[in-house]
């Protein structure tokens, strides 16, 4: 069964000038312990569905269905922190915390604190192929493919079935861009998660369960 | 061109911005234009007073017979003589235009006959007598003139009352002889002369002339006399004459005690050349039937020493003189003729006829520090007038406005700045790439400049001549709240005031458009303009260097573990507290710097209160009755009800108050030995020459407080010396002593009057000195007393020395105490206790009473003396000056300086303290509003300071939402943040400002409690914004 739905999602950018339409009556479906891959040409409309997809916005009309259930009826900061963990091209881990605290801070905002929350944390920095001695340090300390494991590590620490991935590659070089593909790809297949990539990484749609291509605002199933 | 052309379509092309920026930059040129107009305007107003007005300082020297303008003082002589080199300093100081000793010389003309009351010697003469008899019993001779050489009145053949040097018959009847006496009103039908020893001048040797010359002299033996005679002829037929080398500077045009009735003042080439023209008063020309353009033949009568001596004299400067100007005439100044000279002008102190050295011409704001310069002059008897027509009066307020005004303009600028900056950042930061493509297709960085500046200059001229308009439409409403400001400030309580005791010209404040100030206010825009735009242009262009990524060795797990483990909704706002480094630090230094700043404005402005506080709690402010001229404050009538109610009122303390008894010869010792007049009541001369005779002795005179009498006044150098168990309180108190009366062949039990009242006195330590006399000494006095009721009469008493003084000058004043010649006053307020019998009309015609004090002094039973000749006081608290002031003028006292006027005068001097007071309030002002303005920049930037660290931080809020943070945690973790960091760094700089040693104040915590509070609402602001929806775009936004 689909742990997300997108059902006729249509949405708009409006200025002063002009409306654009960024989605156009997308359809389609994601299941857990596959690696989508979204990929397209710039403004055919990817991010925004990644975007309408995190959470971030609603869509103009149609529904994102999570678990079955319209994402305009469920509290959006709920579903973020609960049920949806993003990846972004450009890492976005908070300056100011730690590694550590960087992976914690989405399990505290569960309720999941101390101790617990920091083994956690120590065990998910050495699945996404860490030393344990980055986590007393601060994410500018890092490398960006370091970086970028560290924001896999915060995501998988939301525990949420469904993992979105903005470019994930696109800061990283040839090396540490494989390392987070297999990542990525051992998430999907061993752990179960639903993982959506947005892409131009031609490896990583190469590499996934299934690719959509986005033109014009819809979407195409290669 | 073509890039002119495109800036000028870029800005067409964005019209939202173009409206924006024009209308910012409409709103600041015109509060620019209104600025600059109004400052212009103030600026321009204070130059034309500088022109307008003019200040002069009379410089005068309070000798014994001050302010009589007639005599020659031989301290004043010294005076000057022993201040030569200060003197000569202060005329060379800074302050001072130009230096004018008074001038005092006679012009004397056949033509003129005085026959006023103010000739200085009326009664004497010089006259060639035939002796006829001598008649034993009055002993004179009876005596007729045959020849006046000088007499003010004609005897000549007629018969005159003739008595001898000694009084004797020592001169031969049936001769002639050459005389030199004096008139006097005898009891006899006949004129009554007595012959005088007359010492002349001469070479300087002083010769004794011959008593009297008998018929057959020689010519050279009668030459003396002759001399003597014309020069009493000039001295009083002589009219006062003044050179000046500016007639409207001189005091009494300055002034307007004097004014210019017809033709003109004199010309700049008759000052320079001196020439032959005068200005001569109403009263001599209605005397000489003379009108401007007539000639007045006159010789200038110069003295080496005292002017009116009728010896030592030179006529000079012969001619006629044309008329040019006949001015108005006063009682004092009948009629005084001016002269051009400009040579007047230097450092020339003589002569010192009357006590006025000269006046200075002082640059209008060097007052103080001439007053500076001059004060060592003060403490030597010396005295400075200062008259500035009003000046300060007009240019207080508006220095105040020009103050304001400036702040304005500063604040303006400042906004224009402002305005110009954010206008050319966001105009070319918008268009960089546009301006980087240019530049990267080859145009030069001049033609980009072009770019930015043809738009950002079409702008900037559109918004100035917007500006403009809505500026000059609103100049005339802004200059009608100006000129109802400045009228508010000249509004100010200032009656009896020194400072302002003369306000005798005004200039309205009248701002007129500028077309200065709006080129001014374009210029500025436009210069603004030019230098921003080229500035964001250039640095537009500039290659970015890429930043070093900062690498440092991690953090020990164990410091940053403690604060990790600390969980709750406010987690990150801790964290990022500390870890917030050179952010951190920024706030705290922030806060740090604020919070010191703000204690150290707030207690430097509470430091100037307290001082102005303190200065005001004591200074002590004294005032005095006086002449219309500020300057005599003895010698006066003062209705004793005035002077009573006055002193009676909670305002004023040490009210002292004088009557002048009359004078007093000191009898005992080497000088004054006793008088065996042959009193007798045939023998009138005796009688009046006794009066006359005492005349020439010191003055007598009762008060009721010898430290404050007017002697003291202008100075603190004098002192009292008592005598061990008297003090000031025990000279006024009343007691009952036995009196030793004279018992001559006159009646004097009429003296009565003194039964009570300690029979005391205070004398001067030089004469003392002189007469061997000893504090407890008990003296023998004659003394000529003035009785209301019965005039005046001779009395013997005896006095007891209690007191000796040493006055700031020379001074021969006997004091007594006031309770000795008014034994009936009961307190120092002057009251005594009604008598219905005999002062059944007290109270009557008495109009200056105010209703309250008539009811209530007549509830008590009360009533007051008739009347004082001084009255000196302090004010019990110098705050009060301006009730004070009320209290004097609704007893009927006043300030205005016009000699018509009858009402008594009253002057207080608070210059010093008026001066002082207003230069700290003024300085109170400046600080405030700077202060204000400082506080309120102090606010801007804390604002735009947290806006900028909360936008430097959306990327982090952007992120905690997309984790799925809730808004309010997001808000309670940068509040936290930002409230604990400002706390702190304020906290901080209070305690480093405790350390320093600022006291805190109200204000200081109250500012910074405001500071806390603009901070964390800019935060919020910058929160809500930042939690919008659309906030999520900052994860997208490249780094």
């Amino acid at each position: 069964m689909a742990i997300l739905e997108v059902k006729n999602v249509s949405f708009q950018y409006r200025n002063k000038y002009q409306t654009v339409n960024a989605l156009n009556g997308v359809d389609c479906a994601f299941e857990e312990g596959q690696l989508y891959a979204l990929v397209g040409k710039s403004g055919s409309g990817k991010s925004t569905l990644l975007s309408l997809m995190a959470g971030l916005m609603l869509p103009s009309s149609g529904e994102i269905l999570f678990e079955g259930k319209p994402t305009s009826q469920i509290n959006l900061n709920r579903y973020r922190r609960e049920h949806a963990a993003v990846i972004y091209q450009s890492f976005r881990l908070l300056p100011l915390l730690t590694v550590s605290e960087n992976v914690t801070y989405p399990m505290e905002l569960r309720g999941f604190k101390g101790k617990k929350a920091r083994d956690r944390a120590e065990e998910l920095i050495q699945r996404v192929g860490l030393p344990v001695t980055v986590l007393p340090r601060f994410p500018d300390m890092l490398s960006g493919g370091e970086q970028q494991r560290v924001a896999v590590a915060r995501a998988m620490s939301m525990d949420t079935r469904l993992l979105l991935a903005d470019e994930p590659t696109g800061n990283l070089d040839t090396e540490n861009s494989r390392r987070i593909i297999d990542l990525l790809l051992k998430l999907a297949h061993e752990d179960g998660y639903c993982v959506i990539v947005v892409t131009h990484d031609l490896d990583i749609a190469a590499r996934a369960d299934r690719v959509f291509r986005m033109r014009d605002g819809k979407l195409q199933e290669d | 061109m073509q890039a002119t052309k495109n800036g000028l379509k870029s800005a067409l092309r964005t019209p939202g911005k173009t409206l924006l920026f024009l209308l910012i930059l409409t709103v600041t040129a015109a509060l620019l234009t209104i600025s600059c107009c109004v400052y212009g305007a103030v600026r321009g107003y204070l130059n034309d007073c500088d022109d307008y007005f003019h200040t002069i300082a009379e410089l005068e020297y309070i000798g014994r017979d001050y302010p009589d303008q007639t005599v020659y003082d031989e301290a004043f002589a010294a005076a000057v003589e022993e201040n030569r080199d200060t003197l000569s300093g202060l005329i060379a100081s800074e302050s001072v235009l130009a230096w004018e000793p008074a001038s005092a010389e006679l012009a004397y003309s056949p033509l003129i006959h005085r026959k006023d009351m103010l000739v200085p010697d009326p009664d004497t003469a010089v006259l060639r007598v035939y002796l006829d008899s001598y008649n034993d019993q009055i002993g004179v001779y009876n005596a007729i003139v045959t020849e006046t050489l000088y007499s003010r009145l004609d005897f000549t053949n007629k018969l005159i009352m003739f008595r001898t040097l000694d009084g004797d018959a020592s001169l031969a009847c049936s001769d002639t002889y050459l005389v030199i006496g004096r008139f006097y009103a005898g009891r006899l039908q006949n004129p009554c002369f007595q012959q005088t020893a007359v010492t002349v001048e001469e070479d300087g040797t002083n010769t004794k002339l011959p008593a009297e010359l008998p018929a057959g002299a020689s010519p050279e033996e009668e030459a003396p006399f002759l001399r003597y005679a014309e020069n009493l002829r000039a001295a009083n037929d002589g009219l006062p004459v003044s050179y000046t080398a500016d007639i409207e500077d001189n005091y009494l045009f300055h002034q307007q005690v004097l004014t210019l009735l017809q033709g003109r003042f004199f010309t700049r080439e008759e000052y320079d050349t001196g020439a032959k023209v005068c200005i001569i008063s109403e009263k001599t020309a209605g005397m000489l039937g003379l009108e401007p353009g007539d000639k007045l033949p006159f010789s200038v009568y110069h003295a080496a020493g005292d002017l009116y001596a009728a010896h030592g004299h030179t006529l000079t400067d012969e001619g006629d003189y044309e008329i040019v100007g006949i001015t108005s005439h006063s009682d004092s100044y009948p009629y005084r003729i001016f002269l051009p000279d400009a040579k007047a002008a230097g450092s020339a102190f003589y002569p010192v006829n009357g006590y006025t050295l000269g006046q200075f011409r002082l640059k209008n704001d060097g007052v103080p520090a001439f007053l500076e310069a001059a004060a060592p002059l003060l403490e030597q008897g010396f005295r400075l007038n200062v008259y500035d027509q009003g000046y300060a009066a007009a240019t207080a307020p508006m220095e105040e406005l020009l103050f304001i005004s400036g702040i304005f303009l500063a604040v303006c600028l400042l906004l224009a700045a402002c305005a110009l900056a954010m206008q050319s950042h966001i105009f070319i930061s918008r268009q960089r790439e546009t301006g980087r493509t240019m530049f990267a297709m080859g145009s030069g960085r001049f033609h980009v400049c072009v770019y930015f500046l043809s738009a950002a200059l079409a702008l900037t001229v559109c918004g100035a001549a917007f500006g403009a308009v809505i500026g000059r439409q609103a100049e005339g409403w802004v200059f009608q709240i100006l000129q109802r400001f400045a009228a508010q400030f000249a509004e100010q309580d200032l009656r009896f005031s020194t400072t302002r005791l003369a306000i005798t010209r005004t200039l309205d404040f009248d701002p007129a458009s500028s077309l200065g100030a709006y080129l001014c206010a374009a210029g500025i825009l436009v210069g603004g303009t030019l230098i921003f735009t080229l500035l964001f242009a250039l640095f537009s262009l500039r290659e970015r260097k890429n930043a070093k990524k900062r690498k440092k060795e991690p953090r020990p797990r164990k410091r940053a573990g403690r604060v990790s483990r600390l969980s709750g909704s406010f987690k990150y706002g801790l964290l990022s507290l500390r870890r917030g480094r050179g952010r951190t630090a920024a706030v705290l230094l922030l806060g740090l710097a604020t919070a010191l700043f703000f204690g150290r404005l707030s207690s430097s402005l509470i430091g100037y209160q307290e001082q102005l506080d303190d200065y005001k709690a004591k200074a002590v402010i004294s005032g005095s009755a006086t002449d219309c001229y500020g300057k005599r404050i003895s010698g006066l009538t003062l209705d004793g009800g005035l002077v009573a109610q006055l002193c009676s009122a909670e305002l004023l303390e040490n009210c002292c108050v004088t009557a002048d008894l009359g004078h007093i010869r000191i009898l005992g010792g080497d000088d004054g030995g006793p008088i065996n007049y042959d009193f007798s009541e045939y023998n009138s001369y005796l009688y009046e020459s006794l009066f006359y005779w005492l005349s020439k002795e010191p003055a007598w005179i009762g008060t009721n407080s010898v430290a404050n009498t007017p002697q003291f006044h202008f100075s603190e150098s004098g002192s009292v010396e008592w005598l061990d168990g008297w003090s000031e309180a025990d000279f006024i108190r009343l007691e009952t002593e036995e009196y030793t009366y004279y018992d001559g062949y006159l009646d004097m039990s009429s003296t009565r009057q003194y039964q009570t009242g300690p029979s005391v006195c205070a004398l001067p330590k030089d004469l003392m000195e002189e007469r061997g006399i000893r504090l407890g000494d008990q003296i023998n006095a004659l003394a000529a007393y003035y009785h209301p009721e019965w005039g005046e009469i001779l009395c013997l008493v005896q006095l007891r020395v209690v007191a000796a003084y040493v006055a700031p000058v020379g001074s021969t004043t006997v004091f007594s105490p006031l309770t000795l010649v008014r034994p009936e006053l009961e307190d120092r307020n002057l009251f005594r206790q009604f008598n219905a019998e005999e002062d059944r009309d007290i109270w009557v015609g008495r109009k200056s009473w105010t209703a309250e004090n008539l009811a209530k002094y007549q509830a008590m039973g009360l009533t007051p003396a008739m009347s004082y000749s001084s009255l000196t006081f302090t004010l019990t608290d110098a705050a009060k000056l301006d009730e004070t002031r009320s209290l004097l003028a609704e007893l009927g006292f006043t300030w205005v300086h016009s000699e018509e006027r009858t009402k008594p005068y009253a002057m207080i001097e608070d210059e010093i303290y008026l001066n002082t007071t207003q230069s700290m309030e003024r300085q109170i002002q400046y600080v405030s509003v700077l202060y204000g303005a400082l506080y309120l920049l102090a606010g801007v930037i804390g604002f735009a300071l947290a806006w900028l660290l909360l936008l430097s931080r959306r990327r982090e809020i952007a992120v905690m939402r997309a984790l799925g943070t809730q808004s309010g945690r997001i808000l309670g973790n940068f509040l936290l943040e930002q409230l604990l960091l400002m706390a702190v760094g304020l906290a901080l700089g209070i305690g480093v400002c405790r350390l320093t040693g600022t006291a805190l104040n109200p204000t200081q915590l109250l500012l910074t409690a405001a500071f806390l509070a603009v901070w964390i609402l800019s935060t919020l602001i910058c929160l809500a914004a930042g939690l919008r929806k659309r906030s999520f775009a900052a994860l997208t936004e490249p780094e």
